[in-house]
Formats: C-alpha cells, sequence, structure tokens
C-alpha cells in the first residue's frame, strides 16, 4: 500500500508527535480569485411538525462554501446542524429557502433529477457501524453507488473498489471479502468514506463523522479527510459539536443556535477573537488537557430553550450575561465585524461595542 | 503511596472509622469473562488506592477495560460467565467473594454509581422522584413522606430548577443534562461515600458538561466523598481528579497525581493520547499524531508491551517482555515502559518477579503478599449497611 493516504507509517514513525505539519499548505495560503461558491444556501428552512406544534429546526439558514473550502458547523445538540446537513443534501426537504449546488437549485429537483444531480454531494453520517449493510460484504458496499449509477462493471468496478479501499487506508486483498461487523468503528468509517467517494463527489457533508470514535482513531480519521481533500479536490460542510475537533479540520467555522446562525469566521479568527457571547462561551467550556487550565464558573447557565417556543429577538438572550432589552425586542442580523466576519449580535465582543480587556 | 498496606490487616480486624482515611484499596483485581473463544481478561491485575474524599480518574479507549474496572470494583458483574479475582477492600471490608445481599447493601448506600446513559438508566414510567426516594426508603427505612422532601432537597441540591414540581415529572419529560442531574441525585440520596462516576458527561453538549463536572466537585468537597470518574477523555480528568490511572488492554499503564502525569509524562501511550486530541490552542489544520491501528485484541495479547505494536518507540524487547508498573521518581508516580521517555530509566528487564499489575514501588515486602488470600477469608459479617 502506498504510503500517502492514510498515513498510517508518516505519523507514527515522524519521531516525537505534535510536529505541526500542515495539510495542503497552498490551498489555503493563496486560494484563487473566488470562483463563486460550489454550495450556495440561502434562507434555509426546515419546519417538523410534532402533533400540534411546529419546531423550526433551522430558521433560516445562509451560508456559501468555495470549492476547495472546509466549512465547519458547529453548535449544541439540537441546534439544527444535522438538519441544516441533511436539508442540502435533501433528504430532509427544505419548508422554504434554496440549495444551490454547483448552479443547480436542488430543492426545484424531484425524482431521478434530483437523484443524478445529488450525485455530486455525499454524506458520511455518526455511527459507521449502522450506516453500512450488515449483510453485504465490503466490496460490494463500497461498489454499490457504481452499480447504482451504471458507473463500472466487472474490472473496471473492481479497480476502482479496490483503489478506493487502499486511499482510505484499508488493505483491498483483506478487507474485500468480509462483512461491516468485522471492522471497529473507525475502519467503518474509512468503509463509508470510500463509499462515498467512488463517485467522486465534489462536495462531502460530513455529520459528527468522528464523535462516535476514540480520540487516537479520530485523529486517524481527521488527518485521512485531510489527505483525501487534498488529493481528490474536495469539498467539505463538516458539521459537529466538538470545537477543537471543527477547528482543526476546518477553513471557515459557522456557529448555529437554535435554528439559527450566530457567527461565521475563518477558524483561526473566530476562535482567537468570538465576536459572539455564545461563540465565547462554548469556547470557555471546552476542557482542553491541561491541568493548568483555570477552572472558571460555567460561563452559560442552563441548556437552550425549547425550539418549539424560542425566545423573542435574539435566540440566546434567556442565557447570555450581556443581553439587554433590546436583545428581546430586535432579533439581531448577521452583520460584518471584520473582513470575512459575520456576527448575529447587537453587542459583539469584536469592533465598538467590545468589552474592556479586563471585562469578560 | 501505600501506606495502608499495614493498615489494611487492622482494618479487616475492625471495621475502620472516619479517622481512617484510605476508603478503597484494590490489589491485583482481575475480572476474566468466559467467551465461547477462551478466557477475556477485561481486567488484569489492576491495584490502586484511593483516600476519602479523593478523585481518580481513570481513562482509557474503548476496550481498555476501564468501565469493567469500575463495575469490579462495585461487584456489578453477570452473576454467570465472570470470574473475579485479587482484592477490593472497601472501608475494610473484603468485596471479593461477599454474598450478594451483602453487596446489595452496600450500592446505593455507601458507595453508588452514575452511568453514561441517563435515559437507559433512569426506570422510564416511573416519576423521577420516586427513583430517587426509593433508595432512601430501601436502605434508610425513610418513611414516604420525608423520603418525597429529601427527593425535593436533592433535585435542588443538583441544580434542577422549580424541584418541587420536576419531582413529579417522568425522565421523558427532561433533557439530556436534567437526566444526567437526576441520576446523581439518586446515586447521591443516601450519602454514598465512594462515587463511581462511569463517562458522566459524555453525549452532554459542553456547555452542560462542563456544569455536571462542575457540580460534581462541588458535592464531592461538601461531603467528602471520594471519587472515581472514569473517561475516555483526558480533558474531563485534566482539572478535576487529584490522581490518573491510564488503562491499556486491561493494565493500568501508567498512574500518577494529575499534575505529575501532564507535566512529566513517562508512558510513551499516555503521550500518544495527549498528542492524538485536536487542541483549540493550535491553529487549524494542525496535523494531528494520530496513534496507528488500534487496541490489541484481548484473547489474542501480544507477548511483550500490549502497546508495542502501535508505539513510535517500541524496541526489540517491547516486543518480547512486558513491563511491570514500576516507581518514577516523582512520588506516586508509576509508569509499565521498558523505554520511558523523559531521559527516565526503564526497569531492569530480568526484574518481572512482581506479579503482573502490582506496583513494583511496594515490592520487597512480599511476605506481606500471603494476607491478600487471608483476607478473603476474613469477610466482615453481612449486616450493618446503615452508617
Amino acid at each position: 500500500m502506498s504510503a500517502e493516504p492514510a498515513g498510517d507509517e508518516t505519523v507514527a514513525t515522524d519521531g516525537p508527535p505534535g510536529d505541526g505539519a500542515r495539510a495542503g499548505p497552498d490551498r489555503e495560503a493563496s486560494a484563487p480569485p473566488r470562483p463563486g461558491p460550489l454550495l450556495d444556501v440561502i434562507d434555509l428552512e426546515v419546519t417538523f411538525h410534532h402533533g400540534r406544534d411546529r419546531v423550526q429546526a433551522v430558521a433560516g439558514v445562509s451560508l456559501s462554501i468555495a470549492p476547495g473550502e472546509t466549512l465547519g458547523l458547529v453548535g449544541e445538540s439540537g441546534c439544527g446542524k444535522s438538519t441544516t446537513g441533511r436539508a442540502i443534501v435533501q433528504v430532509e426537504r427544505p419548508t422554504s429557502g434554496s440549495v444551490v449546488f454547483d448552479g443547480v437549485a436542488l430543492e426545484r429537483l424531484s425524482g431521478g433529477d434530483l437523484r443524478r444531480a445529488r450525485t455530486g454531494i455525499q454524506m458520511i453520517f455518526q455511527d459507521p457501524v449502522s450506516s453500512l449493510n450488515p449483510r453485504r460484504r465490503v466490496r460490494d458496499v463500497v461498489a454499490e453507488p457504481l452499480d447504482i449509477w451504471h458507473r463500472a462493471s466487472g474490472d473496471e468496478r473492481l479497480d476502482i473498489v479496490h483503489t478506493m479501499l487502499e486511499a482510505v487506508g484499508l488493505d483491498p486483498d483483506l478487507v474485500s471479502d468480509r462483512y461491516p461487523r468485522e471492522f471497529s468503528g473507525g475502519q467503518c468509517q474509512r468503509i463509508s468514506i470510500a463509499r462515498a467517494l467512488v463517485l467522486e463527489p465534489r462536495l462531502l457533508v460530513c455529520d459528527e463523522v468522528v464523535s462516535a470514535l476514540d480520540v487516537s482513531v479520530q485523529a486517524q480519521i481527521l488527518n485521512l479527510l485531510e489527505d483525501l481533500k487534498a488529493r481528490y479536490g474536495l469539498t467539505l460542510l463538516f458539521i459537529a459539536h466538538d470545537l477543537a475537533v471543527v477547528k482543526s479540520i476546518s477553513d471557515r467555522v459557522a456557529v448555529m443556535y437554535l435554528g439559527k446562525l450566530c457567527e461565521v469566521a475563518p477558524a483561526d479568527v473566530l476562535y482567537e477573537a468570538p465576536a459572539h457571547h455564545y461563540t465565547s462561551a462554548l469556547m470557555a467550556a471546552v476542557l482542553e488537557p491541561d491541568p493548568g487550565q483555570p477552572v472558571r464558573p460555567p460561563a452559560v447557565q442552563g441548556e437552550p430553550p425549547s425550539p418549539i417556543n424560542p425566545p423573542s429577538g435574539c435566540r440566546f438572550r434567556t442565557r447570555c450575561a450581556r443581553a439587554e432589552v433590546r436583545c428581546a425586542r430586535e432579533e439581531p442580523q448577521l452583520r460584518e465585524v471584520a473582513a470575512s466576519h459575520v456576527v448575529a449580535c447587537h453587542f459583539p465582543l469584536v469592533g465598538p461595542t467590545a468589552p474592556e480587556p479586563d471585562a469578560r | 503511596m501505600t501506606p495502608g498496606r499495614r493498615r489494611r490487616a487492622d482494618a479487616t480486624a475492625a471495621y475502620p472509622e472516619a479517622d481512617d482515611r484510605r476508603l478503597l484499596e484494590v490489589r491485583d483485581l482481575r475480572t476474566v469473562f468466559t467467551t465461547p473463544r477462551g478466557d477475556l481478561a477485561a481486567v488484569d491485575g489492576v491495584s490502586f488506592t484511593l483516600d476519602r474524599g479523593r478523585t481518580l480518574g481513570v481513562v482509557g479507549e474503548s476496550g481498555s477495560g476501564k468501565t469493567v474496572l469500575s463495575r469490579s470494583v462495585m461487584g456489578l458483574l453477570p452473576l454467570e460467565g465472570v470470574e473475579r479475582s485479587g482484592s477490593v477492600l472497601f472501608e475494610g471490608r473484603e468485596l471479593v467473594g461477599a454474598p450478594l445481599p451483602e453487596l446489595r447493601s452496600l450500592w446505593g448506600s455507601r458507595m453508588s454509581m452514575v452511568f453514561q446513559d441517563p435515559m437507559t438508566s433512569l426506570n422510564p414510567v416511573v416519576r423521577v422522584g420516586h427513583q430517587i426516594a426509593e433508595p432512601l426508603r430501601v436502605h434508610l427505612g425513610v418513611d414516604r413522606k420525608e423520603a418525597n422532601a429529601t427527593a425535593v432537597a436533592l433535585l435542588a441540591q443538583v441544580g434542577i430548577p422549580s424541584p418541587e414540581s420536576r419531582v413529579s415529572a417522568y425522565p421523558f419529560e427532561l433533557s439530556g443534562g436534567m437526566r444526567q442531574r437526576v441520576m446523581m441525585a439518586i446515586a447521591l440520596a443516601c450519602g454514598p461515600r465512594l462515587l463511581l462516576a462511569d463517562e458522566p458527561t459524555t453525549g452532554l453538549d459542553v456547555t452542560v458538561q462542563a456544569q455536571i463536572l462542575d457540580l460534581l466537585s462541588q458535592l464531592r468537597a461538601e461531603r467528602n466523598m471520594a471519587v472515581i470518574l472514569v473517561t475516555h477523555d483526558l480533558g474531563v480528568v485534566a482539572t478535576r481528579t487529584d490522581e490518573i490511572a491510564v488503562m491499556y488492554a486491561g493494565r493500568i499503564v501508567e498512574r500518577a497525581p494529575t499534575t505529575t502525569l501532564f507535566a512529566a509524562t513517562a508512558m510513551p501511550y499516555t503521550e500518544a493520547l495527549l498528542a492524538s486530541t485536536p487542541r483549540l490552542s493550535d491553529p487549524s489544520h494542525t496535523r494531528l499524531a494520530a496513534i496507528e491501528g488500534r487496541p490489541p485484541n484481548l484473547l489474542d495479547l501480544p507477548p511483550g508491551c500490549p502497546f508495542a505494536p502501535r508505539c513510535g518507540y517500541a524496541q526489540p524487547l517491547c516486543h518480547e517482555q512486558r513491563p511491570p508498573l514500576v516507581a518514577a521518581d516523582e512520588p506516586g508516580h508509576l509508569f509499565a515502559c521498558w523505554y520511558p521517555l523523559g531521559g527516565r530509566t526503564g526497569p531492569e528487564p530480568g526484574a518481572e518477579a512482581a506479579p503482573p499489575g502490582l506496583p513494583a514501588v511496594d515490592g520487597g515486602d512480599d511476605a506481606d503478599a500471603p494476607a491478600v488470600g487471608a483476607t478473603l477469608t476474613a469477610v466482615p459479617s453481612p449486616g450493618d449497611p446503615s452508617r
């Protein structure tokens, strides 16, 4: 097996771990003149009906992803981040709004047209074991998209599967004839990734793909995604609840709360200078493996309110220390506080309303 | 680390009282499951001690045996197909081989457990107040009215708003964080001396996770209760434990006071775990130092160090002989590695006289060894579950 994709050898033998080599440095350093987004989500809304209640899981989300970019989407459970991902793939049809992928508005398509347009987008899910058919051999699991689209058959089909399994760091000769149950969670996630890539998609939607894995395996999969992204020129929407994981893989990060985006910024900027009080609170709550980390009282109390009856105005105001009357009356809109850094807050932590350096 | 070795003999003779700081002493604990493919030692010779009011973090990947360890300490294991040997001395009582009624009298009253998944651990068709009151009525014989009043007080203590109305809620009416708080109220109801928390915050949101961990520390301090915090997340244990034991393939491979473990890591596995964790302080796209491969199959362990196949520093010796757990220079720091980090010298290869898992730090007084067997017979009489 060649050395490049899984990094099986590269990382382990690179001497003491932690030499912060950057993956694909040329890409993020010099983004070519923006060719227009690969994915444009405009005012996306998804409403579920629960008895007599209406739950607006996604309440007007707009975002765009440039070709070759990784956008991280982060938020707590129930904030609508997974629903956003599913609505982009049209697994969940949006109630309103538009999802433009590669110039095509997916929400207007249906049936065969939608399925055809969707081959360019693939999704990987959280639970790798349950997302693989337990009764099919790995070879057939990975080849299924090829079979459905009659893209390849016979030796060519096997060749593609072989290449793909190698690319995700599995030995095709050892795994092809086996069943998913014979593999660990990390290996099943590699199989899922191979299956997602056989149709050569341009956009990969990753929904909590590493949250069920151990840290050591999580690092393997994150490295693998970085490698595959560089190798196949992929664009990633990376949905997760873990801020450190999201930062590690993303170029830009969008923070979501109760169905709405509250902040979008380049990853390093967001973590350096969060502008939204929620982002700041989220980051303060992250437990780093460092005993010197000061133990502070939790930055936010309580839990997110029910999306059935969201607060008026700013949805975070009920847990925000900075909230004023205006926050209840007037819903803050996303606006720019710095270059490509937008925030939906009346009193952002960046710019003229920023608190004194001492105050939090 | 183990002045309690001698003390144990006294402890079994008479019940120790509050002045005895040593709450729990686990010696060479082995838990072996009988499987169709052979015997599987999920916990393979683990020893540690825990003083009252202290917190021990047990860290490991899935399959490292950390959950089985916590259940073995309590004796919460299936009745068949599993063999537990070694010694677990809890407040001077030997729990290994203790009859079930005696264990049952301790569960929930002197030692209790908070599980990872609060939804499946709570009874879905019983109001939470009743579930909190149940241990009070069973163990302490409190009457219904008083038990209910205590349940309300406990809900308030674990930070549930409007406890008077929540006491009659069903689990499905509460959020994940609230359910975990209810679990803690149940576990704390009888004032246990030892709380085992098995991944208590996994599956909760980060903001809620911090709240639950803070609550746990606060309750521990208020009640002088000892806590064993089992987790896969080094971040969870970094700031909230006194000592950490890192487990791999059923054994403790490194054990140290928390700050020492992070500042003076001796075992390459611990270092690798730390290095593979993404951190907020690293710039984005920092290459993670993944540990390649995966934990060994416990049914087919390699002959040498179980981590050797994945270890970047492994030498031929590592694949041949299992390293014993030996003391580092820092007080209370043990590691199991032939070639430890930080310029330390490893143990002498021939010197594997110590049985697996028994820390060589208190080797030398091996004359004491039969006492382990002796304590097995000196089981305190059942009864006296109260306080």
